[in-house]
């Protein structure tokens, strides 16, 4: 699974893009989980100040 | 292989009756059984014919060898020497169906050898033969089997075993038959069985048209009854794992089977590249790639065909879904807010989302809006801070 911090989303690989954004890093299948996992219970899915590119999770307020 | 064989006949000097030589007597050749001619031929590789008829010499021979074309059958007529004016003489011999020595264009091998003695019904694997016939019957070789009406069937010796006089034999037979209780007469394959039958133990895969042709082996575990895999013997690694009524296999790059009772699973496998797997049961045949759980199905109860995840794996993977036409369809949750959450789609869309639905989970007394609708995600509303759920369709 890619996740572009630019776009705010992910692009997975079995389907189709003509292209990804540039900024697009690897994340593992298992922390791809934890995230759509975590938007399910109450967080939102930001791109991580602290690690320029990836994403993390924050409580919604 | 030659053109032409030897013929068994009239290669020696001929006489009259007298004792002396046939001189100028004649040897006709016609085809089997009619007055059609057919010409023989001076070497075997039959590139010189002889004259039709051949005049005999001063010592009654041909003067050469006779050659019969392969394949033919000829009829031979010899006379003695014509009068004067005359293209035939008086017939002293006439030799029908007469074929060259050991052409194989006229012989045939018999696939089967008739066994002298009479077998006794058993049971429907098994049955009796007087004397000790081990050497005969011996594990693996084919048998063709009749019954007091005529009717043939076959089998396998699995076994054969001897004791008090008699020799047990007992059969696989072919799919669908049995030994019959009214088993009289037996044949066995010609072709002997073990360390000492004339099969080769390496099947070669023909001639190459280019490249080197290879040896193919295949495996066979006894004890499970499973064909395992063929491979090749020149470079180990292109084997063709084949694994009946078994899990589908781990292996990377293969082919697998899987039976059960009701269902017939067949899948591919390559590196790096998820499972496809075509599959069928009592009602419903299909093709599914299994990480995804994408496929299409048809139901022959209905004669309808439907597409879709059919086998969704867990937990995450499955909230997007791919149809054929290239139409995406997402699931989720996220949560909504007073001053907006973003929401993340399990995936983005290629080109578009075209529309999402929202609706709040537990609170059924508030509204749910949405807004900076993206191909990656959007933006939840709600006076209250609620968990949403939501559809999206795009593309």
């Amino acid at each position: 699974m890619r996740y572009s911090a630019s776009k705010k989303g992910f692009y997975a690989s079995d389907i189709d893009y003509k292209s990804v954004p540039e900024d697009c890093v690897e994340i593992t299948e298992d922390d791809y989980l934890l995230l759509i996992d975590g938007q399910s219970s109450g967080n939102e899915i930001v791109p991580d100040p602290d690690k320029p590119g990836y994403p993390k999770l924050i409580p919604v307020t | 292989m030659s053109n032409a064989y030897l013929s068994p006949i009239l290669q020696d000097a001929q006489f009259n009756d007298d004792g002396t030589f046939l001189v100028g007597g004649l040897i006709w050749f016609y085809e089997a059984g009619t007055s059609t001619p057919l010409l023989a031929y001076t070497t075997p590789v039959a590139d010189t014919a002889w004259t039709n008829p051949i005049q005999l010499d001063a010592r009654g021979e041909t003067g050469g060898e006779i050659w019969l074309k392969s394949g033919s059958s000829y009829k031979m007529i010899l006379e003695g020497p014509p009068q004067y004016g005359q293209t035939h003489g008086v017939v002293v011999s006439t030799f029908d169906n007469i074929t060259g020595v050991n052409d194989p264009g006229t012989t045939s091998v018999q696939n089967w050898i008739s066994f002298s003695g009479t077998p006794t019904y058993l049971n429907g694997t098994s049955f009796y033969v007087v004397g000790d016939q081990r050497t005969t019957f011996l594990t693996g070789r084919r048998l063709k089997m009749n019954n007091s009406v005529g009717t043939t069937y076959y089998g396998t010796v699995v076994i054969s075993s001897y004791a008090l006089g008699s020799t047990t034999i007992v059969v696989s037979p072919d799919y669908g038959q049995s030994v019959d209780p009214t088993i009289n007469a037996l044949s066995y394959g010609f072709i002997e069985t073990g360390t000492v039958s004339s099969i080769p133990v390496a099947v070669q895969a023909g001639s190459a048209a280019s490249g080197t042709a290879r040896t193919m082996w295949m495996d066979y575990n006894i004890s499970s009854t499973q064909l395992l895999w063929a491979y090749d013997t020149a470079t180990l690694s292109n084997f063709w794992p084949i694994s009946v009524n078994t899990a589908v296999a781990a292996a990377s790059n293969s082919f697998s089977t899987q039976q059960t009772a009701s269902q017939g699973i067949l899948t591919a496998r390559r590196t790096g590249v998820a499972d496809v797997s075509l599959y069928n049961d009592a009602n419903t045949w299909g093709v599914i790639e299994q990480t995804v759980g994408i496929g299409i199905q048809y139901d022959r109860t209905t004669s309808k065909f439907s597409y879709g995840g059919f086998t969704l794996p867990s937990p995450a993977t499955s909230k997007y879904i791919k149809l054929p036409n290239g139409l995406i369809i997402q699931f989720g949750q996220g949560t909504a807010s007073s001053a907006g959450t973003s929401v993340t789609f399990a995936t983005a869309f290629p080109t578009v989302c075209a529309s999402v639905v929202t609706n709040a989970i537990v609170n059924p007394a508030v509204a749910t809006s949405v807004n900076t609708l993206t191909t990656t995600g959007f933006t939840a509303y709600c006076g209250s801070t609620n968990p949403v759920s939501y559809i999206a369709f795009g593309y």
